[in-house]
């Protein structure tokens, strides 16, 4: 049988008064092509609710409409109703009302990552000379909408509270977004390297959640985090370098031996703290002393390594 | 039926039980593995931050491993699994950059011919078998065993993603005659990938999972991936500490479980090989 109804489970909270969020159930006629945003509507116009949430464009241009449909994030413009659906405000942000979160914390890091093209030389005039493959880096990020959609479902984000309630150490994928599109710009000349750490971006656990969210296909980790990841390599702290180790890593034992790995990251005191851990993994035997690779593979390796222009240096 | 058996690293190093209870299932099942010996790291997520190229370089180095003897490619580790099927993807189609990289390949050695099929043991015991077929096997049923599956987020989503991969775990669990407990949510990340870097943020994410299988009377934990083991069992007791939370959980490799209930004894799935002791949990069989 067709469902007529859409049956919509939906958060209310005020911090501002409500000792704790609440769920209101409403009922809500099922129409052709009905979005998630009609039902939030409906609730307003014709159930009695004062319900808060965020729109603008309505068409997912403007990024503003961000809720998790049965746990989904998504945006309410863009998700087709369903008979029954659980509707909540997005993850990984303060509730301001109900369905409305505080994007504050997202939007403040993406200001001061400062996205904006940094020429050294004066600007030459129009037309610059600007190709489709000088473009090709950059081109697929300046579809993002900034809804911080991805941001709210990152789980590195949820893992690195910053040192006051306002933010997080690990500025989270849609910031990112933001950065690359300019740091992969042919036109920016700015070294970027610092910003890129000041993101926090060794965080990342690279388990594109944010790709899968994204409402606009963004390839968030491929194109965004990736790159920047290889231009933090190189920043003044050093703390976005691990990826390097880890090659050099395989380059000189073929196989990652992580005993040496874990040694070169955490340096010898820290490593000191971790001599139990160490100690019991030896016991239950799983610990491999040394690397077994022939020599012919290490040849092979290496020859894979100097074959793709990999020094080791700093650029 | 026989495949080129990539085990990855960490299977051959801190996870060598989930390669033991492989090896066990495997000729339990009449699955041939021929060993890549040497073949190396697949880069796992880091060397694709240093130098793209050279990422696909490694895995192409493996893939024509296995083209040269003709042989798929089985692996038991879904991170290896995508980036060798992301590699495979890009080599397949005929492009410049294919071009570019099959002559670095050349030019270091390796030639790269055909691309040999890359699946984990799971899809392979699953698409090839089958469960019902699987069943049969089955001597010590998990009857009453309540099992957290917990998919690598590599298997699924992502450049290598196998389409389906969450549910061939559900599957598998299941015909062990185990009951499958669906905590994993999808924001749910072991963490394994920032281990190295920032061990607190890391447990923090593991320890959402693992508190909420606690929460949810699971027995055990169960993942196709070892760097998820790794996150899950070795690094268990930071996700008591940054939760405060008494967890001990028993996390097992998929093999494992199959071989268990396939009637492999303790230590040949290498379950006396874990960090959080699996007796409470063999005692419960």
């Amino acid at each position: 049988m067709t469902a007529t109804h859409v049956s919509a489970r939906i958060y209310r909270y005020d911090p501002s008064v409500d000792a704790a969020p609440r769920y209101d159930t409403i009922e809500v006629p099922l129409e052709p092509r009905m979005r998630v945003l009609d039902v939030l509507e409906y609730a307003v116009d014709h159930c009695g609710i004062g319900l808060g949430f965020r729109h603008f464009c309505g068409v997912k241009r403007c990024g503003m409409c961000g809720v998790n449909v049965n746990g989904k994030p998504t945006l309410a413009c863009w998700e087709e109703a369903t008979p029954s659906m659980v509707i909540e405000p997005l993850g990984n942000m303060p509730v301001i009302r109900d369905l409305t979160v505080d994007r504050g914390a997202f939007e403040r890091a993406t200001v001061e990552l400062e996205p904006r093209l940094v020429r050294k030389a004066a600007y030459a005039g129009f037309p610059e000379p600007l190709t489709h493959a000088d473009l090709q880096p950059s081109f697929p990020l300046m579809n993002c909408i900034e809804c911080y959609v991805c941001s709210s479902a990152c789980p590195a984000v949820a893992a690195t509270p910053g040192d006051d309630a306002s933010g997080h150490a690990f500025v989270g994928p849609g910031s990112l977004v933001q950065l690359a599109k300019v740091a992969l710009h042919p036109k920016d000349e700015l070294d970027r390297s610092a910003l890129v750490e000041k993101a926090g971006i060794e965080n990342c656990m690279t388990c594109y959640r944010c790709e899968e969210v994204c409402p606009v296909g963004i390839p968030v980790v491929s194109g965004a985090i990736m790159p920047l990841r290889a231009i933090a390599l190189d920043g003044p702290n050093g703390q976005a370098s691990f990826p390097r180790d880890f090659a050099e890593n395989v380059r000189a034992n073929v196989d990652v031996h992580s005993a040496s790995l874990f040694l070169k990251t955490r340096g010898f005191l820290r490593a000191i703290a971790s001599v139990p851990l160490a100690w019991r993994m030896f016991v239950r035997r799983k610990t491999r002393l040394f690397a077994t690779a022939s020599d012919s593979a290490k040849r092979s390796i290496r020859a894979l390594f100097e074959a793709a222009g990999e020094t080791g240096s700093r650029r | 039926m026989r495949f080129a058996y990539y085990p990855g690293c960490t299977s051959k190093g801190s996870t060598r039980e989930a390669h033991l209870a492989t090896q066990w299932l495997a000729s339990k099942t009449g699955v041939e593995l021929e060993e890549l010996v040497d073949a190396g790291c697949c880069g796992s997520c880091e060397v694709k931050a240093v130098n793209p190229a050279l990422h696909f370089m490694l895995n192409a180095r493996i893939l024509s491993m296995a083209a040269a003897r003709d042989l798929e490619i089985l692996t038991i580790c879904d991170t290896c699994q995508a980036n060798l099927r992301e590699t495979g993807r890009k080599l397949t189609a005929e492009t410049p950059a294919r071009t570019a990289l099959v002559e670095k390949l050349k030019s270091a050695g390796v030639a790269y011919g055909d691309t040999p099929r890359v699946r984990h043991f799971a899809s392979i015991l699953a698409e090839e078998f089958g469960a019902a077929a699987l069943s049969r096997h089955v001597i010590r049923p998990l009857t009453g065993l309540r099992v957290a599956p917990f998919a690598c987020c590599h298997a699924f989503r992502g450049p290598g993603a196998t389409p389906g991969s969450r549910t061939i775990l559900d599957e598998l669990v299941a015909l062990s005659g185990a009951t499958s407990v669906p905590v994993r949510i999808d924001s749910d990340c072991c963490g394994f990938h920032i281990l190295m870097v920032n061990e607190a943020a890391s447990a923090r994410t593991s320890a959402r999972f693992l508190t909420r299988c606690a929460d949810m009377n699971v027995d055990c934990v169960v993942t196709t991936s070892p760097l998820c083991h790794t996150a899950l069992d070795i690094y268990q007791g930071k996700a008591e500490s940054v939760s405060g939370r008494r967890i001990a959980i028993p996390v097992l490799h998929l093999e494992q479980l199959l071989a268990i209930a396939f009637g492999a004894s303790v230590s040949e799935a290498g379950l006396d090989r874990h960090m959080v002791s699996t007796d409470g949990l063999m005692r419960k069989l």
